[in-house]
């Protein structure tokens, strides 16, 4: 008899061990992230699986991208993007351009196939500009505050640059936001991912932003 | 794209890269020995150029003592730089003018923090002779032909033909200029090869072949 309940008990010790193990397994199998990005534009970037990526039709129509204008741009021969994807913490996020200084936090991804003028003009400094025209704002007077110090980032052949600032101007609202972007050898085409919210929810969920940034990957090294 | 040598340079490191460039160098020698021409090399700066074997070469403190040298916008020392003059009575003063005998100038030089985020490919163009600088200042340049933009693997560059009318000692000067970059935009190599308008003309097909030659490898990051 005795012998029987240590048997028992051997048995419901190894069962108890054997399911630890395997809500431990289960629990790694489960991602908390989500891949976003397009093979075919060489690039990748992570978000918490809580977020949405915002399909092209709802980005259209809300104002967040215009193909039409981007055709226009490519016909004409002027720099323009190639791939477009935004994702967000929330839903409203996507209800409107104007949520980029919203209480939610977003991410935008872009491909610049850039023109001969460009080309030429390119340069590490001026990557920073690629999505807000710091510079400019700076000129006009906008309030711009450099969040932290620009790094230069080299992968092989591609080269970039990392920054984040605060800018406070009429047209947009207030907005923090970091940027990673990088230019191929050519440059010819330019990758960048833009993250941010208001200033408030910047500074709140900064490790989260700080997290999708580092995840941006270009692949193929800009060939 | 252009990749020197018609070869499509890889991105060694290492001792691997070394050793393969100190062989290709070596044959390089051993075969522009054969074909009447001698190199300038520096495996250091990692740079090769093919000259006609007549050519005299000349020294950074050689050419630091002319005039010409002056123009050119060098602040300090670089780590590398020569120059050569395929003059019959060459002298280190015949290097960036407007000599009848074509001439030579290779530089590799680092750029400074401010140099390597401003830096475009346009930018490239005024590394050695301030173009765009000289053209407001109401210095005659001409462009003689399209530039071309290269790139070898994290390696990018252009070459361009130009005339500047300088004035004394240098006069007026044509030149092809090949200029590369690398990825990390930390460092610039260069090849000027020149001289008066009509014997840039002249010697179009030598100096062509001269700048053809120049051969920076892509070193991947570096």
């Amino acid at each position: 008899m005795g012998h029987g309940r240590g048997s028992r008990g051997f048995m419901a010790a190894a069962l108890v061990t054997f399911a630890v193990v395997l809500a431990g397994l289960l629990s790694a199998c489960t991602t908390s992230v989500t891949y976003v990005g397009s093979s075919t534009q060489d690039l990748y970037f992570k978000i918490p699986n809580t977020w949405e990526v915002f399909s092209q039709a709802t980005l259209q129509e809300n104002g967040w991208i215009d193909p039409a204008a981007s055709s226009q741009a490519a016909l004409a021969g002027r720099s323009h993007p190639v791939f477009e994807t935004v994702a967000g913490a929330s839903s409203k996020v996507a209800s409107s351009v104007d949520t980029q200084s919203g209480p939610y936090p977003w991410a935008m991804a872009q491909v610049v196939a850039l023109d001969g003028e460009d080309q030429a003009n390119s340069t590490l400094a001026a990557l920073a500009d690629e999505d807000y025209p710091i510079d400019q704002l700076n000129q006009d007077g906008d309030r711009v505050q450099q969040l932290s110090p620009t790094r230069l980032l080299v992968d092989g052949a591609l080269r970039g640059s990392r920054v984040a600032y605060q800018i406070d101007s009429q047209q947009t609202g207030a907005i923090s936001f970091e940027q990673v972007a990088f230019l191929n050898s050519a440059t010819d085409k330019v990758w960048l991912l833009d993250v941010g919210c208001s200033p408030t929810c910047f500074q709140a969920h900064r490790a989260v932003l700080d997290r999708i940034v580092s995840s941006f990957i270009v692949t193929g090294q800009g060939r | 794209m252009t990749f020197a040598w018609g070869l499509r340079a890889r991105a060694v490191t290492g001792p691997a890269w070394s050793l393969a460039l100190s062989l290709g160098v070596l044959l390089a020698v051993l075969l522009t020995a054969c074909a009447g021409t001698q190199a300038v090399v520096s495996g250091s700066q990692h740079l090769y150029v093919s000259l006609p074997a007549g050519w005299k070469i000349y020294s950074e403190s050689q050419l630091a003592q002319t005039q010409a040298f002056q123009a050119l916008g060098v602040s300090a020392p670089p780590p590398f730089l020569a120059g050569a003059s395929g003059s019959p009575r060459p002298h280190a003063a015949d290097v960036f003018t407007q000599s009848s005998y074509p001439w030579a100038v290779v530089l590799a030089e680092p750029l400074t923090a401010d140099q390597r985020s401003s830096m475009s490919l346009l930018g490239l163009n005024d590394i050695l002779v301030p173009v765009d600088q000289l053209s407001s200042e109401g210095i005659p340049v001409q462009t003689l032909s399209q530039p071309e933009l290269l790139v070898n693997g994290a390696m990018r560059g252009t070459l361009e033909s130009l005339e500047i009318g300088l004035p004394s000692p240098i006069g007026e000067v044509d030149y092809d200029q090949e200029t590369w970059s690398n990825s990390a935009t930390n460092k610039v190599w260069l090849l000027m090869v020149g001289c008066s308008p009509r014997c840039f003309q002249a010697q179009h097909s030598a100096i062509t072949h001269i700048v053809s030659s120049f051969y920076v490898p892509d070193r991947g990051n570096q």
